[in-house]
């Protein structure tokens, strides 16, 4: 029963901190399939289904660019930060640095009252 | 056509038609890129499907793509049921009417008939409320909402939990309200719909000439109501207000309830019930009408002084 409670918080955490995740990453360009084992490399596994719609959405708000380029096989189109999903990323990180801090000062601060 | 051919082709059912060719070539070209790097580009079958299985559902990938707009918002499905929920009741009762009629219009009584052509017509009329009601909230919905402004001193002046109205007691004092009202002016549009039943019956003058002070009467009860939707609170006014109306209902219908005839039937109507029991029917629920406000009086009482004690 804690386990499923945690599962679906987990869940709800990680599903925050997904578009800070794939545009960190992105800085770099990227296609599809590069981009999630990237990200599964880094620790963060993410199902297919939930990534690839999610850096579609993020192009259709235009904070991705994307170009095709010719690999061995067949073309693939490359997503990379535009710059207005630059702006964006770096408002984020310094909104999760932000929030970092406070969690680590109030952990610590339930650590000593223990 | 392979599992992965099939899989855009559903995906793209459930895809609203504007982004159905994008959302598949998308979709394909993650697909093969996946496709590539499993078992160097040669996967089996079950490998693919396990990958589909990955992916999710055609629906669920759909609706992560283009998520589609949702008729009713969830915070307003509470809302949508209840008023889902009256809409179901009223077109029950106008369903038992109608029926009614037909059963005393017609020469002979099959109860299966009956029945048959009850639940057909309930459908159809709870069909077209449920059509209308979901899409008034669609409309509602998708109108731009103004931003939620507030001002914490619109606060109700209230703390004791029976101060609050509930949504369910407003709407059925409505629905009351306009039962009365059509039941008053019957007149207006009875004989049309009971001529076609070959049926015919009158208001009888003893209960028409109180007619335009109750409908005054009810009317003003219909308006209190909804301004309570406004503000579902009971205050020291509001209750003040209620009492007084209360006891002028307790007044009117303890009277009515004295009356002996309320409908005259004509002589053609045929009946399941004579029209004695009919009138003696309406005359108690004329009393009990009155009892239940007299009960409401006391009550109302029994509130106004607990906040005046509070004041």
């Amino acid at each position: 029963m804690a386990n499923d409670k945690f599962d679906k918080i987990k869940l709800e955490l990680r599903r925050g901190i997904l578009v800070l995740a794939v545009l960190q990453s992105l800085q770099k360009p990227h296609y599809g399939y590069s981009l999630r084992k990237q990200l599964n490399e880094a620790g963060l596994d993410i199902d297919e289904g939930t990534l690839y719609p999610l850096i579609r959405r993020l192009a259709e708000q235009g904070l991705l660019e994307s170009e095709w380029q010719q690999a061995e096989q067949r073309k693939r189109r490359y997503y990379q930060l535009s710059d207005e999903g630059r702006t964006v990323l770096q408002l984020l990180v310094t909104e999760w640095q932000q929030l970092n801090t406070t969690l680590e000062a109030l952990m610590e601060t339930s650590h000593e009252s223990h | 056509m392979n599992l992965i051919d099939r899989y855009i082709f559903a995906v793209q059912q459930y895809a609203p038609a504007a982004q159905q060719q994008s959302v598949a070539d998308d979709l394909r070209e993650h697909l093969e890129n996946e496709v590539d790097a499993l078992s160097d580009g040669q996967p089996t079958e079950h490998e693919i499907a396990g990958l589909l299985q990955r992916f999710g559902s055609p629906e669920q990938v759909a609706q992560r793509y283009a998520p589609r707009p949702q008729p009713v918002k969830p915070e307003q499905m509470p809302k949508y049921m209840l008023v889902l929920r009256y809409v179901i009741a009223v077109a029950f009762g106008l369903t038992l009417i109608k029926s009614y009629f037909s059963v005393i219009a017609s020469e002979s009584f099959h109860f299966s008939q009956f029945i048959s052509q009850f639940i057909f017509r309930f459908i159809d009329l709870g069909l077209f409320g449920f059509a209308v009601v979901t899409l008034i909230f669609w409309a509602i919905n998708t109108r731009p909402q103004p931003e939620d402004k507030w001002d914490p001193h619109s606060l109700p002046e209230a703390g004791r939990p029976w101060q609050r109205i509930r949504l369910s007691d407003i709407v059925s004092d409505i629905a009351e309200g306009i039962f009365i009202l059509l039941l008053l002016w019957y007149n207006v549009w009875g004989p049309e719909v009971l001529s076609s039943y070959n049926a015919t019956m009158m208001i009888a003058p003893g209960l028409a000439d109180w007619r335009i002070a109750l409908t005054a009467l009810v009317a003003v009860a219909i308006a209190k109501q909804l301004w309570l939707l406004r503000k579902p609170y009971w205050t020291a006014r509001l209750l003040s207000i209620n009492l007084l109306m209360s006891a002028i209902y307790v007044v009117v219908f303890g009277y009515l309830a004295s009356l002996s005839e309320f409908i005259i039937f004509g002589s053609e109507t045929t009946l399941m019930l004579s029209p004695e029991w009919i009138n003696q029917l309406i005359r108690g629920l004329m009393a009990l009408v009155a009892v239940i406000y007299l009960v409401k009086m006391v009550r109302d009482g029994r509130r106004l002084r607990q906040l005046r004690q509070q004041q």
